[in-house]
């Protein structure tokens, strides 16, 4: 039989960098795999990213990279449950 | 470590991507424009020489419809052993455990480990969604029957117009449809348009003025109103009508969430459009038409197949294109039809200058300026639209003990996507709007009066990469 298709995780990553760092996170960001997107965003936070990974653990290893780059502050990461 | 290996940004953005789709199917739309040109001219014409348009509507849908089946089976051709080996086990689940089908399955190992081939049908290189012929669920139906209907009247028009319009002249007045899409945003969204809005419809008006200027005819210059006439109110409007139908359709969901291919989209629109286009044409086919319909089906079943054919590739890139953005800016980029139309007008007066004339005399240079100017006019008028679009994110919390309605988010103007999230924010809505100003409404005129929204964050994007 064959199995069902496996269902993809889906993170947004709020982020909050340090002053004048924010190109230099950015791309490092860019080079992390399961990042579909990024953008630089006023308010609240400095930079989204949007991850899209197979597996809770790839979700866990990926938001471990992003943490260890330099220059970011602070980051808050969102499961996607549903989107509509 | 890191493994760049598996970069995700691709050197084809899905932003590049979007604006290969929507200008292709532009630079198509603008060759098969010529080819009914040449089609209605040199072939369906009767004994005086005299093009029959009703014949050529009625040839072309049916010409049309079989050449497009046939088009979609070749799509179909799978291209991997996947699709096989899943059609040979859904057979097997059916039927009671017999020898000869087990045999048959085990002689076929299941591809997951051995292939890595990204596509399983031809067709997914023109359109990765198409999975094979689909049956559409029935809101789908209701949206696609009404494009048929639209489109159907669209197309009827389109022949009548062909047969004596300029195809410098048609593109940039068929363009038109943006300016009536706008108005219909600006009616929805009751508001006053903005300072880019009104600068791009006065240069689409004024360049579609200009290139429908032609001094060096017979006619003196005169505008051919009633021509003028059908293109505004019929063939713009039904456009405009038929634009906003195919996008419901491309939002049209099933009961597992997923949204009908571009492929069969355009197969089943087509089905309508042309029972549409047909049921328009036959009050106008006396006997002797049916004539020329015979007469003239074996010569034009080349050409027209070779239009519908580059219809249909054009269309199945436009509603790609359409499922990846905003219809006003697919239109906008499609729009360089615009421009392709000017050489491929001179390159066919080349091949056949009988049928593709061009201005002549003394004045011819002035002519050709005016179409220039009014092409490149109605195409930045289009252009400037698109490159005017801001993206807001809106992160709001639910209030407890409160039933919440996603559909009276979604149902909010520019509302692009609602996604539910864990963590310190509940929703996460991207908006997208022609101006900040424009966030006002949907944002504190809408979302901040829903009664189960609270703690609204509003973030606009500065700049935004996509793999």
């Amino acid at each position: 039989m064959s199995s069902p298709d496996k269902e993809i995780m889906k993170a947004y990553m709020l982020i909050n960098v340090a002053l004048g760092r924010t190109n230099e996170v950015l791309a490092k960001i860019k080079l992390i795999p399961s990042v579909t997107s990024v953008a630089v965003i006023t308010g609240e936070y400095d930079i989204i990213v949007r991850l899209e990974t197979l597996t809770m653990n790839e979700m866990y290893n990926r938001t471990q990279e992003i943490h260890l780059i330099d220059g970011i502050i602070e980051t808050t990461t969102s499961i996607i449950q549903k989107e509509f | 470590m890191v493994d760049t290996t598996t970069r995700p940004f691709r050197k084809l953005t899905r932003k590049y991507t979007f604006i290969i789709l929507a200008v292709l199917s532009g630079i198509i739309s603008s060759i098969w424009v010529a080819i009914d040109s040449y089609t209605s001219s040199a072939i369906i014409v009767d004994s005086d020489g005299i093009t029959n348009e009703y014949v050529f509507a009625v040839q072309s849908m049916v010409i049309g419809i079989i050449v497009s089946i046939l088009f979609v089976l070749v799509l179909w051709i799978p291209i991997s052993r996947k699709p096989i080996y899943n059609f040979i086990t859904k057979i097997k689940s059916y039927l009671p455990k017999d020898k000869t089908i087990t045999q048959l399955t085990s002689d076929i190992t299941s591809p997951k480990k051995t292939e890595k081939r990204r596509f399983s049908f031809l067709g997914q290189y023109i359109d990765p969604q198409y999975q094979g012929i689909k049956i559409p669920t029935k809101k789908m139906f209701l949206w696609i029957s009404l494009s048929g209907l639209f489109s159907g009247i669209n197309t009827f028009i389109y022949f009548i117009l062909i047969k004596d319009m300029s195809l410098a002249v048609f593109l940039p007045a068929a363009q038109f449809v943006v300016v009536y899409l706008i108005i219909g945003d600006l009616i929805v969204d009751k508001t006053l348009p903005c300072a880019v809005e009104i600068q791009s419809i006065i240069m689409i008006v004024l360049g579609v003025i200009l290139a429908a200027i032609d001094f060096t005819t017979g006619n003196g210059g005169a505008f051919d109103w009633t021509n003028l006439l059908l293109i505004f109110l019929v063939f713009n409007t039904s456009s405009a009508i038929y634009v906003i139908f195919q996008k419901k359709t491309v939002e049209s969901k099933d009961t597992k969430g997923k949204s009908l291919d571009s492929t069969n989209i355009r197969l089943w629109t087509l089905f309508f459009m042309a029972i549409f286009t047909i049921l328009l044409s036959l009050p106008f086919m006396r006997s002797y038409d049916w004539k020329v319909f015979s007469d003239t089906f074996k010569p034009a079943f080349l050409p027209i197949a070779i239009s519908m054919l580059l219809v249909y590739i054009a269309r199945i890139l436009y509603v790609r294109a359409l499922s990846m953005g905003k219809m006003s800016i697919v239109n906008s980029l499609s729009s360089v039809s615009v421009i392709a139309g000017i050489p491929i007008a001179l390159f066919g007066n080349i091949l056949f200058p009988e049928y593709f004339t061009l201005p002549t005399g003394d004045a011819a240079w002035v002519v050709w300026s005016l179409r220039g100017i009014g092409a490149i006019l109605v195409f930045t008028g289009i252009v400037g639209l698109s490159m005017s679009e801001v993206k807001i994110l809106i992160l709001a919390k639910v209030r407890g003990s409160m039933e919440w309605d996603i559909e009276k988010i979604k149902s909010i103007s520019g509302v692009e996507k609602v996604s539910v999230l864990t963590g310190k924010y509940d929703l996460l809505i991207t908006l997208r709007t022609r101006t900040i100003g424009r966030g006002y409404q949907p944002i504190v005129e809408q979302l901040e009066k829903l009664p189960f929204l609270s703690d609204l964050k509003s973030q606009t994007i500065l700049k935004e990469w996509n793999a």
